[in-house]
């Protein structure tokens, strides 16, 4: 069936595709481009912990592998990893509070960025591994966190499940 | 999409998780392993090509929201307040901010017209369509493909130098990886001293020369220019110039930072290199001239050498050596 909810998700998929191709090439920083992909596939892990499945994070991830030139399914597998492990800690640990969700987005994004950049560096990109940590992974972990943090309140808007919040079903089991 | 699992049990989440797992590595490693011309680097390459006339896209979207946001001001606006006077300066300011971006770009072009009459490059004009949209690729994309006639491995000049090289090619766009990529080596010329080294990017987007004599170490501010050994780019095309030379025990041939003549970040049209002239010219003519008298001096040394041991060696009569002994 299809929800409201979902065809918020594919927009929102689709969008995030878009601005990364239009956008984000033009708002990076100190030649740091910023991973709306990322950003978004993390808040929608987070903001749907219990349906979020391995479908979306693969396909925004071989996009992304497609459109960049990079390794062709290294940030398809990261992504899916990642974000997947991300919503299932984020399932059990949720506490009904601000904090956890944006340290389980945090975390995510930084393993994504992490793992994509030890992908690349096993496919011979000439640097070291301190280098494309100070320069790329840790700088990237950040401005896909401030992205991240933007796009958060309005995923819980439009992306959260209508229904019965989960603090309540808790109260009544 | 994520719905589909709410419905499904955990088993086949698991499943579909291991499945696309698989995918992935079988994809990268493929990747990995198979050619340019193999069929997920063919796919790529399609993909690329598409996006990068999105990108083209992105600048007519910006100018068309512009417009439409502007129509929708008129639209909804009081009529008491929309007086022809404020049009009209609508319309001047409009006019103004036109004229200003034509002025902009003409002076970007005639800088590329200069640079060119210059350097005596010949090659075309291209504009900037789309940057890299991934933090570890240094690249950009521009308007001219293989129908214009540009192929991989052609130079890319900005305003005052070499910024790249042709990587790929479309029907009608290119990407060019810059200078400042990682995967970047331009083989160079020290200007002043004739070593020859090559000039690397890095992840930090300083350019490093790299592979130079210990005994040609140069100097900052010394100028340096493609070489063109290898046939990767032009030769002769100023790249930028030597900024810090920092020795260490460890190496002795140190870290050498080149800053580069231009930055790409801040370019929107290029030139598409397709024939440099050879700045070495007057220099390969005295290499040859002193070669051509080095050979004549030979010749003589050989001819005279030839005049006085000639009479020896055609004589085969050892008596002229025993008379000039008893002599």
């Amino acid at each position: 069936m299809i929800t409201q909810e979902r065809i918020v998700t594919i927009v929102g998929a689709v969008l995030a595709v878009l601005l990364q191709i239009i956008l984000a090439p033009h708002i990076g920083l100190f030649g740091v481009v910023p991973n709306i992909i990322v950003a978004y596939t993390l808040v929608v892990a987070v903001t749907q912990p219990q349906s979020f499945g391995s479908v979306m994070p693969f396909v925004l991830g071989l996009f992304f592998d497609l459109f960049t030139g990079g390794p062709v399914g290294a940030m398809a597998f990261s992504l899916m990893v990642f974000s997947v492990v991300a919503a299932r800690v984020f399932d059990t640990m949720n506490n009904d509070t601000l904090f956890m969700p944006l340290l389980v987005l945090g975390v995510g994004v930084l393993l994504v960025e992490l793992s994509y950049g030890m992908f690349l560096l096993l496919f011979g990109y000439p640097a070291g591994l301190f280098e494309a940590i100070a320069y790329r992974v840790f700088p990237c972990f950040v401005y896909d966190l401030v992205i991240g943090l933007l796009l958060y309140p309005l995923a819980k808007r439009f992306l959260m499940p209508t229904g019965v919040p989960r603090t309540e079903l808790t109260q009544l089991r | 999409m994520p719905s589909n699992y709410q419905q499904s049990g955990p088993l086949t989440r698991r499943a579909v998780f291991v499945a696309l797992l698989i995918v992935s590595l079988v994809l990268a490693t493929v990747y990995a392993r198979e050619g340019d011309g193999g069929p997920i680097h063919a796919a790529q390459n399609g993909v690329m090509a598409v996006t990068g006339q999105v990108g083209r896209v992105g600048a007519g979207i910006g100018g068309g929201t512009e417009m439409l946001g502007n129509v929708a001001d008129d639209a909804t606006a009081n009529p008491a307040t929309l007086t022809a006077l404020r049009e009209q300066n609508e319309e001047l300011r409009k006019l103004l901010a036109d004229t200003d971006e034509y002025r902009q770009e003409a002076e970007r072009l005639r800088a590329l017209l200069d640079m060119k009459q210059v350097s005596g490059v010949t090659g075309q004009a291209a504009h900037i369509i789309g940057r890299s949209a991934n933090a570890w690729d240094q690249s950009i994309t521009i308007d001219l493909g293989s129908a214009d006639g540009v192929e991989a491995g052609m130079t890319i000049m900005g305003a005052t130098g070499v910024i790249g090289q042709v990587v790929r090619t479309a029907d009608h766009s290119s990407t060019v990886r810059l200078l400042t990529d990682p995967n970047s080596g331009a083989a160079v010329m020290i200007q002043s001293t004739r070593a020859y080294g090559i000039v690397r990017g890095s992840l930090d987007g300083l350019l490093y020369l790299e592979d130079i004599d210990e005994d040609q170490i140069p100097q900052v501010g010394d100028v340096v220019l493609t070489s063109g050994m290898g046939g990767s780019y032009e030769r002769g095309l100023i790249v930028g110039a030597v900024v810090s030379v920092n020795k260490t025990t460890s190496n002795a041939t140190g870290t050498i930072v080149v800053s580069p003549n231009d930055d790409a970040s801040l370019l929107e049209e290029v030139i598409v290199v397709s024939s440099a002239p050879d700045m070495f010219a007057a220099e390969k003519a005295e290499a040859e001239r002193l070669a051509e008298e080095e050979a004549k001096k030979a010749a003589e040394e050989a001819e005279a050498n030839a005049a006085i041991y000639g009479d020896y060696s055609n004589s085969s009569d050892y008596s002229y050596w025993s008379a000039e002994e008893g002599a």
